[in-house]
């Protein structure tokens, strides 16, 4: 009997699954092999606990090194044009409340919960288009899929690393900290308003996962990759075209 | 390979992306304004805040309680010492008068009958004792008669005390009627009037609706009272001169001269410092309406002017250390495009200049803003300056 390319039992899984540091591996240097491993095996906590718990570690860095007193002041100018003199005090004072490594804490706390409500957000939209064309894939599928797809903004968040751990001054904007992002790397725009914060809040390696995901898609259902990369890239033009019009 | 070759890849991206832009790259000057050491008259100075007061002012409150039947005055008119100014419905004092003077005639009636008894009393005494030393009378008759006439003497003196007792009731009575009017007690300008026609007044000192009648004040007796922190009383002295800024004229600076400093301390409202309470005597001031109750900020000169090497306040940062209990000054000295940490000993300042006692010498470029970079500055930065400084 030939088996069906989305039995999960557990004895296929025994028998097939490769190790998640396999797949880690292969999504990287042979991603048609990463997804091929995946069809079978699709483990979420490796990959998304990876990125969570990095990006949670590197906003406690942060926080750490921070040049705390200019850092508030920072954050007060971003809002200099939105908000009254007393609404900047109030909002100095609020953040002169709470403790660095507080603000680092709950910061942390908030980025892991955003990545992961971001992928499920992203799942869902994949089990939505599951469901028009009926090729039975279910929202833990699609939930490893995008995490696993999601690894290479690990290297934003390494790159972002090097940057904390390399600073004398401790004078680091959150918004110009990843240094692949599209911004420090090509244009240099101010990153607090406008342009340059859309540019400096997307990084070189979502090009890679969008690459990654149509591949993924294109060898999960078989689709061809014009047609992968559409069904892929519309989430994201969705999110860009909303965040341009709000310029 | 082919994987060998991918990581090493993403390594070299992780890693020599942000080294190359951090030591490659051209660093970012800080922009900053600069300014040199030189030598400036400095005044020093104490601020203090406070209010506008009249010196001679007093505050009329009801003695007995009543509605107010007339109001002689408006707020603003000028009234002399002695003028009736409001009467309080006296109906009910009157009839108090009456009630008492009526009490003091019967007292008075009651005393004369009292005195009839005495004497009519005495008389018969005298017939009988002339009896009883003639045995003619029983010595129990004796004792009756005697005793009647002793306790009839005792009654009078009682009513001699009961009518001074009524009579003071009256002279009581009077004083509440005569509280009825009201007069001023100095020559002023009513500054505030806070009851109407109609208006029960209270007597007692609560702030409630009812127990303060109005203000009078002399005009002429302007005054601004500050509130100087206990750190700085000792530096203030009776005769200084100060300029004194009302809040409501903020263009325009009053002269005024320390009149009086408070001989003992109080917390004032909103703050949980201790402060002396210092009276300026305002000078020939401008044609301005000041008004009582005036917020007011006034800058005490403690001493002359004078000389001295001095750099703009803005351009001095402090660093405390907790452990050491030590305050340390410094500012940042422009050298070769570098931003340099120097430490200095700073002496008096006014609200521009502070005076530096040690650590610069004249002619120094020191950097002096925008603060928002200064206040960040660490030494070493590479500075540039300001295209408007250049």
């Amino acid at each position: 009997m030939t088996k069906s390319p989305y039995d999960v039992s557990e004895e296929n899984l025994a028998s097939e699954s490769p190790k998640s540091l396999t797949i880690f591996t292969n999504i990287f240097a042979a991603p048609q092999k990463a997804y091929e491993d995946l069809k079978y095996a699709y483990p979420v906590a490796f990959p998304l606990l990876t990125i969570v718990l990095l990006n949670m570690a590197l906003i406690i860095a942060l926080y750490a090194t921070i040049d705390y007193e200019w850092f508030v002041d920072h954050m007060v100018e971003m809002q200099a044009g939105d908000v009254t003199k007393a609404e900047q005090d109030q909002m100095r004072q609020g953040m002169e409340m709470m403790s660095p490594s507080m603000m680092g804490g709950f910061g942390a706390v908030m980025a892991g919960l955003g990545i992961a409500a971001i992928y499920c957000i992203q799942a869902l939209y994949f089990v939505i288009v599951s469901g028009i064309t009926n090729d039975g894939f279910q929202f833990k599928q699609w939930l490893s899929f995008v995490s696993w797809s999601s690894l290479p903004s690990l290297l934003g968040t390494l790159a972002s690393a090097v940057v904390v751990f390399t600073s004398t001054d401790g004078q680091l904007s959150p918004e110009s900290l990843n240094p692949l992002s599209l911004n420090e790397l090509f244009f240099g725009m101010n990153a607090i308003e406008g342009m340059g914060n859309i540019l400096a809040t997307t990084d070189i390696t979502m090009f890679w996962s969008i690459a990654l995901l149509t591949i993924g898609y294109s060898k999960w259902t078989g689709k061809d990759t014009i047609k992968s990369f559409m069904i892929v890239i519309l989430p994201f033009v969705l999110y860009y075209g909303i965040r341009l019009l709000f310029i | 390979m082919k994987k060998a070759l991918v990581f090493t890849l993403m390594a070299a991206l992780v890693v020599g992306i942000p080294l190359t832009k951090k030591y490659f790259k051209s660093e970012t000057l800080k922009e900053v304004e600069i300014e040199q050491v030189t030598m400036q008259t400095i005044k020093a100075s104490i601020l203090a805040s406070g209010q506008l007061k009249h010196e001679e002012e007093v505050k009329l409150s009801a003695e007995v309680i009543g509605k107010v039947s007339k109001l002689y005055v408006e707020e603003g008119q000028k009234v002399s010492k002695g003028q009736l100014v409001l009467k309080i419905d006296d109906q009910t004092y009157v009839a108090a008068v009456e009630q008492q003077q009526a009490a003091v005639d019967q007292q008075r009636v009651a005393i004369e009958r009292q005195k009839m008894v005495v004497e009519n009393l005495a008389r018969q005494w005298k017939r009988k004792t002339k009896l009883f030393e003639q045995k003619l009378l029983d010595t129990d008759a004796y004792d009756a008669i005697t005793h009647q006439y002793s306790v009839a003497k005792i009654d009078l003196k009682a009513g001699y005390e009961q009518l001074k007792q009524v009579e003071a009731r009256l002279e009581q009575s009077k004083d509440q009627l005569s509280k009825t009017k009201v007069v001023s007690p100095i020559d002023g300008t009513i500054t505030s009037l806070d009851i109407k026609e109609g208006e029960t007044a209270i007597s007692g000192t609560t702030n409630i609706v009812g127990s303060s009648l109005m203000t009078i004040a002399d005009p002429q007796s302007m005054l601004a009272e500050i509130n100087v922190d206990e750190a700085d009383i000792a530096n203030i002295n009776v005769g200084q001169k100060a300029e004194i800024i009302a809040i409501a004229f903020s263009d325009t600076p009053l002269s005024g001269t320390v009149e009086s400093i408070a001989s003992s301390a109080k917390v004032s409202r909103g703050s949980q410092s201790l402060s002396f309470a210092v009276k300026l005597k305002l000078g020939e001031n401008a044609d301005i309406s000041l008004r009582p109750g005036m917020s007011c900020r006034a800058e005490v000169f403690t001493r002359g002017e004078q000389n001295m090497l001095a750099v703009p306040v803005k351009a001095i940062q402090t660093e405390e250390d907790n452990d050491k209990d030590l305050v340390e000054n410094f500012v940042f000295v422009l050298s070769d495009g570098v931003a340099k940490k120097t430490q200095i000993k700073a002496g008096i300042s006014d609200d521009s200049f502070q005076q530096i006692l040690e650590g610069l010498d004249k002619g120094v470029s020191i950097i002096t803003g925008p603060d928002k970079i200064v206040r960040h500055l660490k030494d070493g930065d590479k500075v540039a300056i300001a295209d408007n400084e250049a």
